[in-house]
């Protein structure tokens, strides 16, 4: 109980009310179809997608960067594995299809590490900046996957993977969802309760501090850019289950997405902040808010007005002066702040 | 000894477009012809008034990724304002309007990074949403077909500065656009290190307590900035909308990320406040002869975004490194 | 207290819904490529329209700007909505292919438009057959300028279907009929590749520009996409080229007014989406209602009085043919 004390006033607290208040609302507009199973599962599966761009976009903005190549490292991975997946790449070598799989899902994997490495060892070794290198390398990368493909799709996907795109996992939860679970559970892990989360923070806040602290700036950096790359290789997996097709120009619009989620996570606003689990909110606001707009018949303008108008109040009413005056309006708070903030380590 | 090293820094910068500029005439020899030229300049006539907007902020150490949002509804509002009138329109008006329309937007997402101490990186991704999408949530028709648009205005597609007839049968016209870049780099050149105004701006983006105790008023100096900023939007889209011959929602966003590349190639360094007119229009040149060339060069169209994005990366490198060679000289 | 929270979300989600409420209205959905554009808000117009005629309830839904993921996003809010007829205008056809099998397993009908190449669909309707509508252009090409001209094809992007059809098609009729015309595309093989304009008129002003100073003597230039066109008209008009260079053009009249009546544009085509939205929900509900599909049928809306049905794509003869003379007319309507 005393934990639930202390979560009054944060972002997560604020974030789960907002959830809340959301699901109430936008059901309301069309309550039959938007509680039904059907919509349920398709919210969840969409969600997926933008949710481990998300991440991919979190492990950089946490260590102070930013990272604009998450989509176009997703697409050339994906197409690098499913190529081999579906053995137009070693077709001849690989013959079994579960090696196939295989190959193709540590191709991809890889694949997307490797970009974090480029883009790293510009931003972490050569010092330039991280908005100008990602987005070159998010050209360089768009650009391999349509030297590839020629402009052409390429369609067909192994069975696991147009059923992990599609299925649910006891018929009830799609599988899509479940894996962004494992992996916001991943990165919760990772930034909460590694030595390597917490340089990323401290590096994000304060890159003078965390030198002098005897960190490897280089080293935390390369890092959290290669496990951007990674993410982003299993959001490009995400995207070719759902579709079973690979295209080398899908998803320019989910890194502005990417970015919402991840603002409204609570990234940025404090250096080398964020809580995994308000990300993970976040993501779910933001959907609830897309389909459920488009379910109340309202149009896509409606709710890019929302997110916007949803993010700028988020910002403004999470600072300090804003704070000060709803409390003096609402008569809270006071003294047990300072003791709320001890409690919530 | 500031100012002279910030100019060596350009000078390095202008050697890579020379140089990208002399690689590629090698290739191909009509690169280098009045028609090409021109249109390169035609070409960098949006981006460059743009980032240069976009400079003012830079230096203040602030991002705003809502550039093409802002365009999009002051060049909307104004081309609505002169259909409601019935006015046929003419270009100064239109720029100004747009311009009026494009700082109020701009000085909302000013005041709302200064007042609460946000990032304008931050609240500029809100406010890109918010702009791009509002107005035509009540609007039946957001669409302004050719002709309903103000018919003077159409004229900027054809209005030009200097028309050359080469001898190879073909035309060269330099459109009137180029004439607003170097106006619009005049008057911020001066703005900027003239005026008190100017020089309270940068001082914000080098260290804010400072300005405050000097006697400038911080909140004053940001609505300045974004105020110009989103001007330079406006105007830029006017130009956009009115060479285009119409407006549809969603046709201007592509332009968005040149302007951000061709900004920070600039050499505008946020975090220090730096930032000059002339490294912006270098970095403008850089990222359009970069851009308006490979078609021409015959690049296959599959490998144009690849050869693109290694330019692009090339010229930071390059230019990164000669740099910090430089520096250490 | 962290997974609790993630638990109950979960759970959230896990929980069984109420029963679809059935209500005896139908419920009908279209998903374009974007809205805010009149080419395909006229879809918003006319299915509206046909909505008020059979008492049905109509969603207009659409991401505002051209990107396949976004559109995806759209195609599975309008699937959540459990329609009777839901129509698309896929940007990426094999990105919605997989989606719309979701539709069909919960008893949607789906017809597309500008979709021949997807799988999952009951029907496409389309306002002519593309290859016939890429011919045509050709056969306008070669009564204007003879049977040795040089011409340029240019697309908004490499994967647009429609467009690379139309492209393909007008490159292929020439090349077997017409061996004396010059393509100055590149080549992949056997399969031309068209010029990638961009998607707005600024981009294929510039990619015009250079095509034209590369190969100035181009007598015909086929601009497939309808908001780049009016950049490649003023490219050649800048030049100076506009008395030997054309441009056939696709796509809307109030949009190419101005180079119609200049002369740079002297025949172009386009159709009536709004109509090829009427005419496929009419054959939604005729699926729903089990009447037969079949050549000939009228679908009650001009251009699809007697279409043709060929496997899955039905056509209609709905293209409309725009001259200097009739442009005026024409751009009322689009």
């Amino acid at each position: 109980m005393k934990r639930l004390k202390a979560l009054k006033g944060s972002r997560t607290f604020v974030l789960i009310i907002l959830l809340i208040a959301l699901i109430l609302l936008v059901g309301l507009l069309n309550p039959s179809k938007f509680y039904a199973m059907a919509n349920l599962q398709s919210m969840g599966r969409q969600l997926s997608e933008i949710g481990i761009y998300a991440l991919a976009m979190f492990t950089v903005v946490v260590s102070g960067g930013l990272n604009l190549s998450i989509v176009a490292v997703a697409n050339f991975s994906a197409i690098c594995g499913g190529c081999i997946m579906q053995g137009i790449y070693l077709g001849d070598i690989i013959v079994d299809p579960t090696m196939r799989l295989i190959v193709g899902l540590i191709v991809s994997l890889g694949t997307g590490v490797l970009s974090g490495l480029l883009n790293g060892y510009f931003v972490a070794g050569l010092g330039l900046t991280a908005v100008l290198v990602t987005s070159a390398t998010s050209q360089l990368f768009q650009g391999m996957a349509l030297v590839l493909t020629k402009g052409n799709s390429i369609v067909g996907a192994p069975e696991m993977i147009s059923a992990l795109g599609t299925q649910n996992m006891f018929g009830v939860v799609p599988y899509l969802l479940v894996l962004t679970i494992v992996c916001y559970a991943i990165c919760e892990f990772i930034f909460e309760k590694t030595c390597f989360g917490a340089q990323c923070r401290l590096l994000g806040a304060n890159s003078t501090a965390s030198m002098y602290s005897g960190i490897s700036n280089f080293k935390t950096l390369m890092k959290s850019y290669m496990l951007s790359g990674l993410f982003s290789a299993i959001a490009g997996l995400v995207s070719y289950s759902r579709m079973s097709a690979l295209r080398p120009d899908y998803g320019t619009s989910l890194t502005n997405n990417a970015m919402l989620v991840v603002l409204m996570g609570g990234a940025w606003i404090v250096a080398g902040g964020g809580k995994i689990l308000n990300i993970f909110i976040s993501l779910f606001c933001i959907q609830v808010i897309s389909s459920g707009l488009t379910l109340g018949g309202t149009s896509t303008y409606t709710r890019d007005t929302v997110w916007g108008l949803m993010l700028v109040g988020l910002l403004v009413f999470a600072t300090p002066e804003m704070k000060g005056y709803l409390k003096r309006l609402f008569h809270i708070g006071g003294h047990r702040d300072l003791r709320s903030a001890e409690v919530r380590k | 000894m500031g100012k002279r090293f910030r100019l060596k820094e350009v000078h390095i910068k202008f050697l890579l477009f020379v140089v990208i500029l002399v690689v590629f005439a090698l290739i191909q020899p009509k690169v280098f012809t009045a028609i090409n030229l021109f249109s390169m300049l035609n070409d960098a006539v949006f981006t460059g008034i743009v980032a240069l907007g976009m400079m003012v902020i830079m230096v203040t150490g602030n991002l705003d990724l809502s550039s093409t949002s802002i365009g999009m509804m002051s060049g909307y509002m104004m081309l609505r304002l002169f259909q409601m009138l019935g006015y046929a329109g003419d270009f100064v008006t239109a720029f100004i309007v747009s311009g009026i329309f494009g700082a109020l937007l701009g000085m909302l997402s000013g005041y709302l990074s200064k007042k609460f101490n946000l990032s304008g990186f931050v609240v500029s991704i809100g406010m890109d949403l918010i702009y791009s999408s509002i107005a035509f949530i009540f609007i039946d028709q957001p669409t302004i077909k050719t002709a309903e648009m103000p018919q003077n205005l159409l004229q900027m597609r054809t209005a030009s500065l200097l028309t050359i007839k080469t001898d190879t049968g073909l035309t060269a016209k330099l459109n009137i656009g180029i004439l607003l870049v170097i106006i619009v780099a005049i008057i911020l050149s001066i703005f900027l290190n003239k005026t008190q105004l100017g020089r309270g701006i940068y001082a914000l983006g080098g260290d804010k307590v400072a300005v405050e105790r000097v006697g400038y008023n911080p909140m004053k100096l940001t609505l300045v900035a974004y105020a110009v900023f989103g001007a330079c939007c406006g105007i830029a889209a006017t130009y956009f909308y009115c060479n285009t011959g119409s407006f549809e929602t969603g046709t201007i966003t592509s332009r968005g990320t040149d302007v951000i590349t061709a900004a920070i190639f600039g050499g505008c360094n946020m975090k220090d406040g730096k930032g000059s007119v002339s490294g912006i229009l270098v970095g403008v040149a850089i990222i359009t002869v970069i851009k308006s060339n490979l078609i021409l060069l015959g690049v296959p169209a599959y490998y144009i975004t690849f050869v693109v994005g290694l330019l692009i990366l090339g010229g930071v490198l390059f230019s990164t490194l000669a740099e910090r060679r430089m520096q250490k000289a | 207290m962290k997974k609790f929270i993630a638990l109950v979300l979960c759970l959230m989600f896990c929980v069984a819904s109420v029963g679809v409420a059935e209500s005896d209205q139908l419920v009908v959905a279209t998903v374009v490529k974007a809205i805010g554009s009149n080419w395909f808000d006229s879809m918003d117009w006319e299915g509206t329209r046909w909505a008020e005629e059979h008492g049905a309830e109509m969603h207009y839904i659409g991401p505002t700007e051209m990107d396949s993921a976004a559109q995806l996003q759209s195609l599975d809010d309008a699937i959540a909505l459990q329609p009777d007829i839901l129509t698309v205008v896929p940007i990426a056809a094999d990105a919605c292919d997989a989606v719309l099998a979701g539709a069909r397993e919960q008893g949607t009908v789906v017809v597309s438009h500008e979709g021949s190449t997807l799988t999952n669909i009951d029907y496409n309707v389309d306002a002519f057959n593309n290859q016939e509508f890429g011919e045509m252009f050709a056969k306008k090409a070669v009564e204007l300028y003879g049977e040795d001209f040089t011409y340029c094809v240019i697309t908004s992007t490499l994967s647009t279907p429609a467009h690379m059809e139309w492209c393909r098609a007008f490159y292929n009729y020439l090349a077997e009929n017409y061996p004396n015309t010059v393509c100055v595309n590149d080549m992949d093989g056997e399969e031309v590749v068209p010029l990638e304009g961009g998607t707005n008129a600024d981009l294929n002003y510039t990619a015009t520009k250079q095509l034209l100073q590369a190969h100035p003597e181009i007598d015909v230039i086929l601009g497939s996409n309808s908001s780049g066109v009016p950049g490649i008209c003023r490219a050649v008009e800048e030049l100076g080229l506009n008395e030997t260079c054309k441009v056939l053009a696709v796509g809307s009249a109030s949009g190419h007014r101005d180079y119609y009546l200049s002369g740079t544009i002297p025949f172009g085509a386009f159709w009536y989406p709004g109509y090829a939205q009427y005419a496929a929900f009419q054959v939604g509900l005729r699926v729903i209602n089990g009447e037969p599909i079949e050549s000939g049928m009228d679908l009650g809306v001009e251009g699809y009085n007697n279409v043709t049905v060929d496997g899955k794509n039905i056509y209609g003869q709905a293209w409309l043919e725009v001259t200097a003379e009739n442009v005026d007319e024409m751009a009322e309507m689009l």
